[in-house]
């Protein structure tokens, strides 16, 4: 059977039209692989803090206590070691202020789960899955609303918590993926600098406490003039120990800082973005993943 | 031998004009304001750690010092832990405007501020020691009244009273240097109390 001229023609046109089908069909599902990859490494930084959160009270109890270990002896001029038992010194740690940080701890670490659980979504909203329900965000929220006054930043965490649970009763799709970004990138912002800060408070208490270390071991230091050789090495040597331990904790507060400013920069990119999937966009989203996952690690690494 | 300190702030007995002056751009300290690096309750936490760390050395060098009293040392002791006290209150007063209760770090902030006039009161005997401590009053008043401008100039002046050279009280008032901002450390202490 040989074809004839029409028929030519025919079949060429069903090729084509094949072939156009198959182009559309390939744009309408489009590999957002990048878009998944930096929001599960966003999620990711979230999910290092808490540990890093919990050090904030800690940070400034420690920094109380050797403010009480070392006491000015005023009948005799100078310092004194005080006698004070553990369990004294234990009980003693209840400094307003300090007491004040751990109250205050709760709503921003809060903040800071509710944007891990919305990078999360977006994660799995760019592989095409469903947003599935995480029992955990009815908990995000009251504990959210529990805080006696909603800053801005909480705020905002508050409001993408309730973008979050009207995502899960609609089971948002991918193709709401771009709308979703635009719509929450003002409380991203928001959320991101507040936690930005709130890094930059740990980094203060963590210089506090490094003062008060410092007072510690050269006022012990200077109770001994130089008699006990051995005794003032040992001492220098838990000096040097305890002041690298806060400088490894200041470096991944720092980490954790620069991720935020790269989770907020990367999510402002996608929302102001005509196309998720263009290659403009893909590669400055790929370098932001990229750029996570070094402060990730020392994030995990330190605590 | 002694390992270096890896905080931020002033190096030991020099006037620090440029960590003044940030803490003067960043507005007052109201808790919303954010200056580049830092919000003010942040910059002026970490002066008054370095500020800390500073009365802490002066008292240190002068242990055996027979030109300050034991009183006197007693009360500088208490004045750089009152410091950082202060700078531990405005930390949790920046957390607390991140998070949640605000007024309770206020709170805790004022009763710090009362502590710090109290002790900077009790130190008396040579005039770059009461320079220090009116310095200080003068700080815990401006931050009182949220006054930025004299928050960076107490603070400058209080650097400056630590460098300064010791001399005796008597020979300072003959010469006519007087006291920072020419008021006694009781003569501010009774006015910013009143605030409390």
């Amino acid at each position: 059977m040989t074809n004839t001229g029409p028929q030519r023609v025919v079949r060429r046109f069903y090729a084509a039209a094949l072939a156009s089908l198959a182009v559309i069909a390939f744009a309408g599902c489009p590999s957002l692989a990048t878009v998944n990859e930096f929001a599960t490494a966003g999620q990711q930084t979230t999910a290092a803090f808490p540990s890093i959160g919990k050090d904030f009270p800690a940070s400034c109890l420690r920094a109380e206590s050797y403010d009480q270990e070392l006491q000015f002896d005023t009948a005799h001029g100078t310092y004194k070691i005080a006698d004070i038992p553990p369990a004294d010194l234990a009980a003693r740690d209840t400094s307003a202020a300090c007491a004040d940080i751990a109250h205050n701890d709760s709503a921003v670490l809060a903040a800071n789960d509710v944007l891990g659980a919305y990078l999360k979504a977006l994660a799995r909203l760019s592989d095409n899955k469903l947003v599935n329900y995480d029992s955990s965000l009815d908990t995000l929220a009251k504990r959210i609303e529990t805080a006696a006054k909603l800053t801005d930043s909480v705020k905002a965490a508050s409001g993408l918590a309730s973008w979050l649970g009207d995502a899960l009763t609609r089971g948002y799709r991918q193709n709401k993926l771009k709308s979703v970004i635009v719509q929450n990138d003002s409380a991203v912002q928001l959320v991101t600098a507040g936690l930005r800060r709130y890094a930059a408070d740990y980094d203060t208490l963590l210089a506090i406490e490094t003062g008060r270390l410092d007072r510690l071991y050269r006022g012990a230091l200077s109770l001994d003039h130089g008699r006990n050789a051995p005794a003032a090495v040992l001492l220098l040597t838990d000096y040097r120990a305890k002041l690298d331990a806060i400088a490894t904790k200041r470096e991944a507060a720092d980490a954790y800082r620069s991720a935020l400013t790269k989770i907020a920069a990367g999510h402002k990119q996608l929302s102001r973005a005509t196309k998720l999937t263009s290659k403009e966009v893909e590669s400055t989203l790929a370098s932001y993943a990229n750029g996570l996952a070094p402060l990730i690690q020392k994030m995990r690494k330190t605590f | 031998m002694i390992p270096p300190k890896k905080q931020s702030g002033a190096p030991a007995n020099t006037a620090t004009p440029t960590a003044t002056s940030r803490v003067m751009q960043a507005g007052p300290p109201n808790g919303t304001n954010t200056a580049p690096d830092g919000t003010l309750n942040q910059l002026m936490a970490g002066e008054l750690n370095a500020l800390s760390t500073q009365v802490s050395d002066y008292l240190l060098a002068n242990l055996s010092s027979t030109s300050l009293t034991a009183t006197d040392k007693a009360a500088l002791d208490g004045l750089q832990s009152k410091l950082y006290h202060w700078a531990t209150a405005l930390v949790a007063v920046d957390i607390a405007s991140t998070g949640a209760d605000l007024q309770g770090a206020q709170a805790c902030l004022q009763a710090a501020t009362k502590e710090l006039t109290t002790v900077a009161n009790d130190l008396t005997s040579v005039t770059k020691i009461i320079n220090i401590a009116s310095g200080v009053i003068q700080l815990a008043q401006a931050v009182v009244t949220h006054n930025v401008n004299s928050i960076g100039t107490s603070i400058q002046s209080i650097y400056q009273a630590i460098a300064a050279k010791p001399q005796a009280a008597g020979a300072a008032a003959t010469a006519g240097t007087g006291t920072t901002g020419g008021a006694t450390p009781a003569a501010t202490t009774s006015g910013n109390q009143s605030r409390h």
